[in-house]
């Protein structure tokens, strides 16, 4: 999902070339399926998700970091279509620190402090 | 009440009106099954999966209602995808209904068990998987909801075993008992239908180019009144065929891959396309860059993603044409335009679309054409995919929206006999012409049975050319005639095979010179299978190569 390319090195999001969609969505098991799903089948392209439930959790906010180009009005649109999108927002000019941020903890595991990593024994693909 | 999910499910369809269900039974569904034993509604009995989604397209698409499909899970979901795939490709509103292995086996690779969910999301409307019999009523009757409202299309709803089985208190009175959405007039905006009125009126070139939102919005009547009121053009996509009168001298056909040459020309002409309830398919469109260079566009169309979405326009309107059609008749002026009309006639005297000499009675367009003056004018056409389609696409006069069941979009072989099936089902005062080839009706051949056993009005015409056509000419045209995997060298007895199913068949040949018994086959009432044995190397002209312009198309000046 995420190309490097879009990242500098230290993580740095090049803001003059992405926005941000906000969507507001219901809270059900099947809906990340349903954004994501539309984003490869369109051929639209996904840098970065952010997600988090609102209130007592009927409904989340999703934050979707995507390439600006002619693309996103066509995205928009079709991220409209989803029942289970409730509303979608852009943000041309908005900060994409948040994702910046989240840029760093990957590959970093230091944020999880004290906690240990349980390991299980990794089987190749085909033996799942 | 007390009722069972299965009762509930079956009481929701009632109420809404449901007269007709296809399906095939499994173990998941089977309480729905024992459910509907007690009901009124007819369950038409398909013979695999796939024949049973196309018997409810062929009950939707002829009657604009929407279409139930009950499936069990597993094979029998998976069996029904093609014709998933294929509602949402056509727009169609059809809710699928499938069983699914009880929640608590969710996710245990139990017995028939498959992820219905993921698998449909990317060919559905919208689709549910019910956790609890609590959600039940909301998600169907929200099923129809979503089925039928704005652009139409497919929802599944997939209910596990112990849903069907739980008991819910439920009050009667409350179910809904209509599913008619009314499409929201409030977005259409007078100045924006204002717009397009005088964006014809500085035309000196446009041309209404129509497809199926003029057929599901029903407004034939204006289109006529429009075209002639301004003396615009008309051309069609293949699913919006019907919708004007082929006869018209401002009919141009339908645009495209295999459209007409003159109306390619035309279109390339245009300074203004009125795109009024269609998508700008490739089929329609060619290569984009040159479909109509020089043509201001005005997209009409109910939904708003297909704005823009494959080429860009000058004005729009997210509407349905219902809203916007009477009104724009009122306020375009009348004007002769008898420059552009005599350059239409010109462009159609100089470059027709070339018919086969009459005398060559065994040729496939001519066969149609047979069947055409034979039949009522308003005679159902299903027609499976390949040449034979095109062909009918391009000669057959189809006088009404909905007359023509065609798979457009998926480009589904296999569509036309349980269509033709569903059609006639849905409409027993008519009689259904199944035009088909060898390599399509293979696809779904066992719904002969169910054929029989109705003895439905359908007549399937079958052109045998012992090949998959469309394969063959395009391997012919554009791979150096490497005719790889498209000839069969052995094909079965066809009419031999359909009499087995008890289906009365003819073959029909040039060398038996038997063509009185095609006209008696067609001429009677009841079900009958009619092979065409037709030249191997009849082509479809003209072809608009793949990745070209329109203008850019081979062959059609002369018959091949």
């Amino acid at each position: 999902m995420n190309e490097n390319r879009d990242f500098s090195e230290n993580g740095e999001v090049e803001q003059d070339q992405h926005c941000i969609i906000r969507l507001d969505v219901n809270n059900h098991p099947g809906v990340m399926s349903h954004i994501t799903g539309l984003f490869s089948r369109r051929g639209f392209n996904l840098e970065g998700i952010m997600c988090g439930r609102i209130g007592v959790g009927k409904t989340s906010r999703m934050y979707l970091l995507v390439r600006r180009n002619e693309k996103v009005e066509q995205i928009t649109h079709q991220l409209d279509k989803l029942y289970d999108v409730l509303s979608v927002k852009v943000c041309e000019n908005c900060n994409t620190k948040a994702f910046e941020n989240v840029q760093r903890l990957m590959g970093d595991d230091s944020w999880l402090e004290d906690f240990e990593l349980r390991g299980i024994q990794h089987s190749p693909i085909g033996n799942e | 009440m007390l009722l069972s999910g299965a009762q509930l499910v079956v009481k929701i369809m009632e109420n809404m009106k449901i007269e007709k269900v296809a399906g095939l039974p499994g173990g998941a569904n089977l309480p729905l099954y024992n459910a509907l034993y007690e009901s009124e509604i007819e369950h038409i009995l398909a013979r695999h999966e796939q024949g049973a989604g196309f018997i409810a397209h062929g009950i939707s698409r002829s009657s604009g209602k929407t279409g139930v499909c009950i499936v069990t899970s597993g094979p029998g979901l998976t069996n029904a995808l093609t014709a998933i795939a294929d509602a949402k490709l056509d727009s169609v509103p059809i809710v699928f209904i499938s069983g699914q292995v009880p929640f608590s086996n969710i996710g245990k690779d139990s017995f028939q068990e498959v992820d219905t969910y993921s698998l449909t999301i990317p060919i559905t409307k919208h689709n549910f998987l019910v956790r609890h019999i609590s959600e039940l009523k909301e998600k169907l009757c929200e099923s129809f909801r979503i089925a039928a409202e704005g652009r139409p299309g497919p929802v599944v709803i997939d209910i596990p075993k112990d849903v069907l089985n739980q008991k819910i208190e439920v009050d009667l009175n409350l179910l809904p008992n209509h599913w008619k959405i009314e499409t929201p007039e409030s977005r259409v905006l007078d100045e924006d239908i204002q717009k397009i009125a005088e964006m014809i009126k500085t035309s000196k070139k446009p041309i209404l180019y129509v497809g199926g939102g003029a057929i599901k919005s029903d407004v034939t009547k204006e289109l006529l009144e429009l075209a002639h009121k301004n003396h615009i053009p008309v051309t069609s996509t293949l699913m919006g065929l019907g919708c004007f009168p082929p006869e018209d001298s401002l009919y141009l056909g339908m645009l495209g891959m295999h459209g007409a040459r003159y109306t390619n020309f035309l279109m390339q002409e245009s300074d203004l396309l009125l795109a009024f309830g269609v998508r700008f398919d490739d089929r329609a469109t060619g290569n984009m860059d040159r479909f109509c260079p020089n043509a201001k566009v005005v997209h009409v169309d109910i939904e708003r993603a297909e704005i823009n979405k494959n080429r860009v326009t000058d004005h729009f309107m997210v509407a349905s044409l219902e809203h916007v059609m009477p009104k724009l008749v009122e306020l375009v002026d009348e004007d002769p335009r008898a420059e552009w009309v005599s350059r239409v006639k010109e462009l159609k005297e100089k470059y027709p679309l070339v018919y086969p000499p009459v005398h060559e009675t065994y040729s496939p367009v001519n066969l149609m054409l047979r069947v055409a003056r034979t039949v009522k004018r308003d005679s159902i056409v299903t027609t499976d995919v390949g040449q034979h389609q095109m062909w009918v696409a391009q000669v057959y006069p189809f006088v009404k929206p909905r007359q023509l069941l065609t798979s457009g979009g998926l480009g589904t072989m296999g569509f036309g006999l349980p269509a033709a099936i569903g059609a006639a089902i849905e409409n027993p005062d008519k009689k259904i012409i199944c035009f088909t080839g060898d390599g399509s009706f293979l696809m779904n051949i066992q719904e002969m049975a169910l054929l029989a056993e109705m003895n439905l009005n359908v007549k399937v015409v079958m052109f045998n050319n012992n090949c998959l056509g469309m394969v063959r000419q395009q391997q012919e045209l554009f791979y150096g005639q490497n005719y790889m995997a498209s000839i069969y060298s052995h094909n079965g007895e066809f009419a031999r095979v359909s009499e087995g199913f008890g289906v009365k068949s003819v073959t029909i040949q040039q060398e038996l010179e038997n063509i009185h018994e095609f006209d008696r086959f067609i001429e009677e009432d009841g079900p009958a299978f009619i092979e065409c044995v037709i030249r191997q190397e009849s082509n479809v002209f003209p072809i608009v190569p793949p990745g070209l312009g329109n203008d850019e198309m081979l062959g059609g000046d002369r018959y091949e």
